[in-house]
This record gives C-alpha cells, sequence and structure tokens, in this order.
C-alpha cells in the first residue's frame, strides 16, 4: 500500500537525506520518529509528492508518485492522500463547511455536506459547522484539519506533528480520534512525530 | 465550492481594499462614460436642432453667437433686425420657408420666442394638449415649461425682458397660455412659443431705452428696404409705411388690433430669419443680399457648429486623458491590493494545492479574482456615470436649454466592460503567476 525505497534528497551538497527503506499495508498504523532536523517533514513531503526524490521511489496505492507530475500528481494527492499538519492552516476566508466541502471539490469529488457533518460530529466539533476558522481554538482547529484529511476517505493519512501543539489531554483526544477515524475509513495511518508521548501508542516504529 | 465562489469569498473577506479598488476603477472608467453620454447626446441635440437650418440672417455680430443665440438658443442675440426685410423676402417665390425668431423676454428663465407656426414643424413638435398660438400673447409652450413651472393651458404669466435675469417686467399685458407642445428633445422643449406680433406689444413703448432699437436711423432703415427691393424682388411693391403715431403710448387703453397697427415700421423687428430647405441658387442670392444690408449678415450654420466642435476638441481630449490617468491608477490598486492579499494567502495557496488544486487552477482563481473586482467596477461606474450624468444634466439644462439624462444607454458603454475586464487580466497577470509558481514544500515548512 504504501512503500519507499532507496529514497535520498539533497537539499544541497552537503546535506542530503538518506531514508531507511520501509512499507505499510492497507489500515497499518506507524510511527515515523526521529529529532528536529532529521529530515522527518522532508520524507512527508515525498511520501505526498511535494517534493521529488533524488533517487529511490514512493509507491502509494500501487502508484508511482515519484514519476507523477503536474496536474496528475494534483489530482492524485487530493484524492488519495489526506494531511494533517502541525500547525493546522485553513482558507481563513471560508466557513469550517466550506473549507470542507472545498477539499472535497478540489479533490475532484462531489460536494457532500452529509459527510461533513458526520465527520464533524465524530470529532466533538459539530457545532462549529457554519463558525468563522479565526473564531476557534487551536484544539478545535486541530480536529477540524483531522476532518479535512479525512473528508475524502483517502487510502493515507500523513500527520506531520499532530500533537506537538497541544497540552497533555488534547493530545491524548487528538490522537485518539485520529487513530479511530483512520480505522473506520480503513485509511493508512502514519504519523511523523519527536513528541514523546506517543511512542508507547505504536507497534510499528520507523526511526530516522 | 468551486473556484468562482472561492475567488468572491476571498474579495468580500477583505471589503475595504476591495472596495477601494472597485472605486477607483468605477471613477476612472464613469469620467469616460459621462464624457461619452454627454458627447452622445450634444451631437444628436446638434444634430436634431441644426440639421433643417440651412441659413440665417441675422444682426451683424459674431457668426457663432448667431447660429448659437438663433439655432440653439443658448447665447444671446447679436441684435435686432427689421421685420420689413422679412416682408420683403416674403416675395420672392425662390425661398419656399422662411421663420422669423424674435427673442429678448423671458419668464422664469425660460425663452420666450416670437415666431410662427413653421417654427413648431422645423422641430417636429407635436400637441399635447390645447392649440397653437394664433393670435397676440398668445403662448404654446414646451413640454419641459410645462412640468417645471407648472403651467397648463388657460394659465397666465407676465413675461419681462431679459433673459437670464429679468430687467423689468411687462406687466402691462399677460401672456395666455393656449397650448402644449409634447416632448421632442429639441429646443422646444424648453421654449415659450407666441407669435413676433407679441414681442412687438411688450416692447412699445420701451423703445426708447430699450437695446431693441436698430441702430440705423428710420432714414436708414428705409434704405435698407429699398436696398433690399432691388436686389430681390421681382414684383416690386412699394412699401407701405404707416404714420408715426404717437398714441401708442397709451396703449393700455386700445385694444390690441389698433395697437399694434400703430407701431412704427422701424419699431416691428425680429432678432433673426431661419430658412429650412434653402439651397443652390436661391442660397446664394439670399446670402449676398443680406451680406450687403449695413446692419445683417447671413450665416450657413454647419461650418459654424463645425468650427465650435474644433474648439471643444482639446477639451474633450483634456478629459479623456484623465479618466486613463485615473483608470491606470485603478489598475495599480487592483494589482497592489491583490499582491497584498496573496503575501498573506501564501500558505493558502500551498494547501489549495496539496488538497489536490492543480497550478492552473491556482492561477485561475487569481485571474478571477481580478476579473470579478473589475466587472464589480463596471458595475459602479455604471450606476456612477447614469447618475452623475443625470445630475449633470439637471444643471446642463439651464445652460444649453436642453435637457441631458442619465438614462439613457449606449452600446458603447459595453465596449469598457470588455475594457474593465482586460483591466482586471492584467493587474491579476503577475499576483497570479507567482501563485502559480508557489514552492508548497518550502511554504508549508516555514
Amino acid at each position: 500500500m504504501v512503500k519507499i525505497n532507496g529514497l535520498t534528497y539533497n537539499y544541497s551538497s552537503e546535506v542530503q537525506l538518506k531514508f531507511p527503506d520501509f512499507s505499510l499495508s492497507k489500515g497499518e498504523q506507524a510511527l515515523i520518529l526521529g529529532q528536529s532536523g532529521c529530515g522527518k517533514t522532508t520524507l512527508l513531503h515525498l511520501l505526498s509528492g511535494l517534493l521529488k526524490p533524488d533517487s529511490g521511489e514512493v509507491d502509494v496505492e500501487n502508484e508511482n508518485i515519484s514519476k507523477m507530475s503536474g496536474a496528475r500528481l494534483d489530482n492524485f494527492r487530493g484524492a488519495n492522500i489526506g494531511i494533517v499538519f502541525q500547525i493546522p492552516h485553513f482558507i481563513e476566508a471560508l466557513t469550517v463547511k466550506e473549507n470542507l466541502t472545498l477539499t472535497q471539490t478540489l479533490a475532484g469529488k462531489s460536494k457532500n455536506v452529509d459527510k461533513v457533518k458526520t465527520l464533524l460530529a465524530d470529532l466533538g466539533v459539530k457545532s462549529k459547522l457554519n463558525a468563522k476558522l479565526n473564531a476557534l481554538s487551536v484544539g478545535e482547529k486541530q480536529r477540524i484539519s483531522i476532518a479535512r484529511a479525512l473528508v475524502n476517505s483517502p487510502a493515507l493519512i500523513l500527520a506531520d506533528e499532530p500533537t506537538s501543539a497541544l497540552d497533555d489531554e488534547n493530545c491524548d483526544a487528538v490522537l485518539k480520534l485520529v487513530r479511530e477515524q483512520a480505522k473506520k475509513y480503513n485509511s493508512t495511518l502514519l504519523i511523523v512525530t519527536h513528541d514523546n508521548r506517543l511512542k508507547d501508542q505504536f507497534d510499528k516504529r520507523i526511526e530516522l | 465550492m468551486n473556484i468562482l465562489r472561492l475567488s468572491w469569498k476571498n474579495i468580500i473577506s477583505k471589503p475595504l481594499p476591495s472596495l477601494l479598488s472597485m472605486l477607483l476603477l468605477a471613477v476612472g472608467l464613469s469620467t469616460a462614460i459621462i464624457l461619452k453620454l454627454t458627447e452622445h447626446q450634444l451631437t444628436e441635440n446638434i444634430n436634431n436642432t441644426g440639421k433643417d437650418v440651412k441659413l440665417v440672417i441675422g444682426a451683424k455680430g459674431s457668426r457663432l453667437q448667431l447660429v448659437l443665440s438663433s439655432v440653439f438658443q443658448i447665447d444671446n442675440p447679436t441684435g435686432n433686425i427689421n421685420y420689413g426685410f422679412y416682408t420683403l423676402l416674403k416675395r420672392n417665390r425662390m425661398i419656399k420657408e422662411m421663420i422669423p425668431v424674435s427673442m429678448g423676454d423671458s419668464y422664469k428663465r425660460k425663452r420666450i420666442v416670437g415666431t410662427n407656426h413653421d417654427y413648431i414643424r422645423l422641430f417636429s413638435g407635436k400637441m399635447k394638449d390645447g392649440v397653437l398660438f394664433e393670435k397676440p400673447l398668445e403662448a404654446t409652450i414646451g413640454s419641459v415649461v410645462a412640468s417645471e413651472l407648472g403651467l397648463k393651458v388657460g394659465d397666465e404669466f407676465v413675461g419681462g425682458h431679459g433673459m437670464e435675469e429679468v430687467l423689468h417686467s411687462h406687466d402691462e399685458y399677460k401672456y395666455k397660455v393656449v397650448g402644449v407642445l409634447d416632448r421632442s428633445g429639441s429646443v422646444l422643449d424648453n421654449l415659450i412659443l407666441t407669435p413676433v406680433q407679441t414681442v412687438w406689444i411688450m416692447h412699445a413703448g420701451h423703445n426708447d431705452d430699450s437695446e431693441y432699437t436698430l441702430e440705423g436711423t428710420e432714414e436708414a432703415a428705409h434704405d435698407e428696404h429699398e436696398h433690399a427691393h432691388e436686389e430681390i424682388l421681382e414684383d416690386s411693391l412699394p412699401q407701405k409705411h404707416e404714420e408715426h403715431n404717437h398714441e401708442h403710448h397709451e396703449h393700455a387703453e386700445l385694444n390690441l388690433e389698433e395697437l399694434l397697427a400703430n407701431i412704427d415700421p422701424k419699431d416691428r423687428e425680429i432678432t433673426a430669419i431661419l430658412f429650412p430647405n434653402l439651397s443652390g441658387n436661391a442660397k446664394i442670392g439670399v446670402l449676398n443680399n443680406a451680406n450687403n444690408q449695413p446692419n445683417m449678415m447671413a450665416v450657413d450654420p454647419a461650418p459654424e457648429i463645425a468650427l465650435l466642435k474644433n474648439k471643444l476638441t482639446p477639451f474633450v481630449s483634456i478629459i479623456i486623458a484623465i479618466s486613463w490617468f485615473i483608470t491606470v491608477i485603478a489598475m495599480f490598486s487592483v494589482f497592489i491590493g491583490l499582491l497584498n492579499s496573496l503575501r498573506g494567502r501564501k500558505y493558502e495557496i500551498a494547501l489549495m494545492r496539496v488538497l489536490g488544486a492543480s497550478k492552473a487552477k491556482v492561477l485561475v482563481s487569481i485571474l478571477f479574482e481580478g476579473i470579478i473586482l473589475s466587472v464589480l467596477g463596471y458595475l459602479l461606474c455604471l450606476v456612477l456615470s447614469h447618475a452623475g450624468m443625470e445630475l449633470i444634466g439637471n444643471w446642463m439644462q439651464n445652460e444649453y436649454q436642453y435637457e441631458f439624462t442619465g438614462w439613457i444607454f449606449l452600446n458603447s458603454e459595453l465596449i469598457y466592460l470588455l475594457v474593465a475586464i482586460a483591466i482586471g487580466l492584467v493587474s491579476a497577470l503577475i499576483p497570479a503567476y507567482k501563485a502559480y509558481n508557489t514552492d508548497i514544500s518550502e511554504t508549508l515548512s516555514k
């Protein structure tokens, strides 16, 4: 389902990153651990096709996304990969609902408000459907960014330090939600983090 | 949530900068459109009013002033000519139609014109109410006069001497409204029409101190008649001179017929004679004849109007330049506005790409923002320009005796929609290209 093989990325001739090979099966949940600067975010960008590797390949859903380019890659990413960022960002001019339906249409899927409502209910932010983003707390924003990552039922969910900005209580809640939801839609979940609070909760761990 | 809606939402989320860009664009385009509307209506007015007058005879003075005063009812008359000349020309069979006009009086800033029924026919005037004037002191009024002054058939009013400000009122006699004309879009709308004889009656007894006296003596006027005789009369009949009668100073007690009969021929004056349908030899004959008179001149309106238009060209060019200047500033405003707004939305652009939007889609969404702003600017400009034209029109009506309106729409206004869209596109081009080239990975890593 997700497989990386001989992946390298060079920022410059001095800074060269080499990533260990690994693979995840469908629905599997795993943690990528490493200290700051070891290339965690770079790996995540390589996995989602935002960066092109200098060598090696990335397979998602049996498609070699390292070979894809342009609109085809953008489309594939939108439809198959959901990303949760460390600091949740949204289109500020839109409401919660509009941000989520935009995510559906940008991925080439039809607008489905029921799905949006279900997700928000599952994540405990049902009442925020028509709220503006700047009226939400960080914890609420992170839940909504999880909803956004899930709204197209992607095959792969990538989360970049999703809990490091949250307190212990929110950290547990957010982690629990993201795992539950990934399971519900049978999505493969890969969390990139240096947050040691998560370490013991995953069987599969990849150290960088 | 499609791209167009997203662009719209982005615009309204920053209402003030968006409004500023729209307003600048609207003001720039409005200036151009108001100019077009004015030019169109002025040209239409000049054509409607001037096209059927082939020659004007009036007192010597500025040629343009004679045309403006007697054809367009704008400027002050150059002076007066004797009615005798008109009656002489009347006998020339080659002249099919001629219209006397006599100006100088007004009622509440509306000009009173002494003339005949041909004058109304010249501008295709139609009766709305009542009848055409027949007898002295009867008045047929234009539609704007009726509506603005609230006059209707049967009403009476006292006219005054002077066209802008009444120097003294002719309160011995009252005008009686016998008819109201339909709106014609010509000078008729703003005039009060009456027989030329009315003007003589009004001015009988005022001649000694009025500017209406011909500069020449009675003798000169007499010579003038004879001179005219020899030139153009085919069958010359001796001009009948009525006896000088001083009794007309007590005109209040006399009836109008008697009063009229007692007015000295030298006091029977008109401002000008208009000739519709005059061409060829007849025109040349009249032209030469009038120009040979000591106090008269004949003017062909067409070249005078062309000359006037030429004189206006530099002013029109300046206004056009100003409107382009504002429009270019508006373009920069849209450009800077979009660039500013995008600087704050860099992460959002990267996000759109992560969510599946292609580079092209991002480009289009920014171009849409430019286009939406410019189309809104255009719509605002339509409102501004037509409301503005209506306001300016009300002011100009008093100056030009012609109703300018903001409620007409020209096909050429649609061209400005294309201009607006082009401006929106051009100013969004660089911001859109920047968004197109956003490095997603780098932006998201910050």
